[in-house]
């Protein structure tokens, strides 16, 4: 009784009490240390609960001042960019005009045709960048949203990606059999997963790889900011992987890790710019040598609204 | 001959489109602001105005606005390059290309175009305008 009193005092609660003793004194004695011994267990236990939620809620915090910092600077990388976006097509408009009008009074053949015809169409090369700079700066105007089922942009946008990968790369899907709609444009949507699939791909670099595409319903997420029921869409590779600094940048207009000529650094500002029209959400984890997942959640749209929105279409 | 006033603060986006309109046998005059463009109907019979929405002073939709009011028979083409501003003195409430053009839509335009465009997308923009035929 001695040595398990001490204990206790000592904060060891683990050991239990011998109350098989003769004297009743002592044995109510015991029995009340049993009694107390057992509290202090259950108040530990609350103790060490607490101290884990108050970390988790510490952990969810730094990750939402995170997603807050890399919002602000897309905001305002996206507000610096349309800027100049207008300024370049305003330069073009000459451009294009003058070549064009001087194409149509030159001979058929020749060199100063030839290297107008050059001009003309970088003109509207430029003209094709500044749309995709537009479209990341939330310049969607030709996005028209409606109640699609996710499982078949997917599936249609496979399907053509699966022609396009080479056959060392292993396709592999986890779709849920019944999903909620969500309201967004679907050919948008084809386009913002071809730009994913692609993306996949290259981090692949060509050698042995698996590409993981999956669709589920979360009615309780726990990532980030969302907590409504959502749609989530993933897409995970076996590629190179990224380091932290290179995944808060991974959404910057021009930003990219591969070489020059292989890529603009516009594709997936494209993907977060077209993520934010549909009201969803993207995250990317990534680990260097592992992979990287890239993650969609869509907004799901309840039953209620589905039936109202068959009744009249929503444009 | 028909009449034609093109609006815009850059110079080359105005003279380049009064180089295609000249040669396309319309008669072209610019104006560098609404409040040029609209000094400049009073003072001479124009058939249809070009103008730009994001320009300083009186942006391009008020500009549409007025000339509606004043002159309703002048038929009007916006141009916008688009971009989001955000909150600036040109049009606070209109961020974006699609806003822009649609605030230029409600405000009168007849038609609408985005920059850059070709050369043959501004002829047939303003064949359209005009009625085809009457060039």
């Amino acid at each position: 009784l001695q040595a398990v009193s001490r204990a206790i005092s000592s904060g060891d609660y683990t050991r239990a009490l011998n109350v098989n003793t003769g004297i009743r004194e002592l044995h109510e004695l015991a029995e009340d240390l049993e009694a107390m011994r057992h509290e202090l267990v259950g108040v530990n236990d609350r103790l060490e609960a607490k101290i884990k939620e108050k970390e988790i809620s510490e952990v969810r915090r730094e990750e939402l001042q995170k997603q807050l910092r890399q919002h602000q600077r897309l905001e305002t990388v996206g507000t610096l960019a349309s800027g100049i976006a207008h300024e370049i097509n305003n330069v073009l408009v000459p451009i294009i005009l003058y070549t064009d009008t001087a194409l149509q009074d030159l001979p058929t053949s020749g060199a100063p045709r030839a290297n107008l015809e050059r001009v003309l169409a970088a003109a509207r090369r430029a003209k094709d960048v500044v749309k995709k700079i537009l479209t990341f700066s939330r310049e969607l105007g030709e996005a028209k949203l409606a109640l699609i089922d996710l499982r078949e942009v997917v599936a249609e946008s496979l399907h053509l990606f699966s022609v396009l990968a080479p056959p060392t790369i292993e396709i592999r899907t986890e779709i849920d059999e019944s999903l909620p709609f969500v309201r967004a444009d679907a050919t948008l949507a084809a386009h913002l997963l071809m730009n994913l699939f692609t993306n996949a791909y290259q981090a692949m670099e060509g050698a042995k790889g698996t590409l993981t595409i999956g669709l589920r319903y979360q009615e309780h997420p726990t990532v980030g900011r969302i907590s409504q029921p959502h749609v989530e869409f993933w897409v995970s590779d076996t590629g190179r992987g990224m380091d932290s600094a290179t995944v808060e940048r991974i959404f910057e207009p021009f930003f990219t890790t591969r070489s020059v000529g292989q890529g603009s650094g516009l594709g997936l500002s494209v993907v977060h710019g077209i993520v934010e029209s549909f009201g969803a959400t993207i995250t990317v984890e990534s680990k260097i040598g592992v992979g990287t997942t890239f993650r969609i959640f869509f907004p799901a749209v309840a039953r209620l609204e589905v039936v109202g929105a068959l009744a009249a279409p929503v444009v | 001959m028909q009449h034609i006033l093109v609006v815009d603060d850059e110079p080359d986006v105005r003279d380049s489109v009064k180089y295609v309109l000249d040669r396309a046998g319309y008669s072209v005059r610019t104006a560098e602001s609404a409040t040029d463009a609209l000094a400049e109907l009073a003072r001479n019979p124009t058939d249809l105005v070009i103008t730009d929405i994001i320009m300083p002073q009186i942006n391009g939709v008020e500009a549409i606005e007025s000339i509606r009011k004043a002159f309703p028979s002048v038929r009007i083409i916006a141009i916008s390059g688009g971009g989001n501003f955000g909150a600036t003195e040109y049009q606070p409430s209109a961020i974006t290309t699609t806003a822009y053009l649609a605030s230029a839509e409600k405000a009168g335009a007849h038609l609408v175009l985005t920059k850059p465009f070709e050369t043959f997308e501004l002829i047939r923009s303003v064949e359209h305008v005009l009625g085809v035929g009457h060039a």
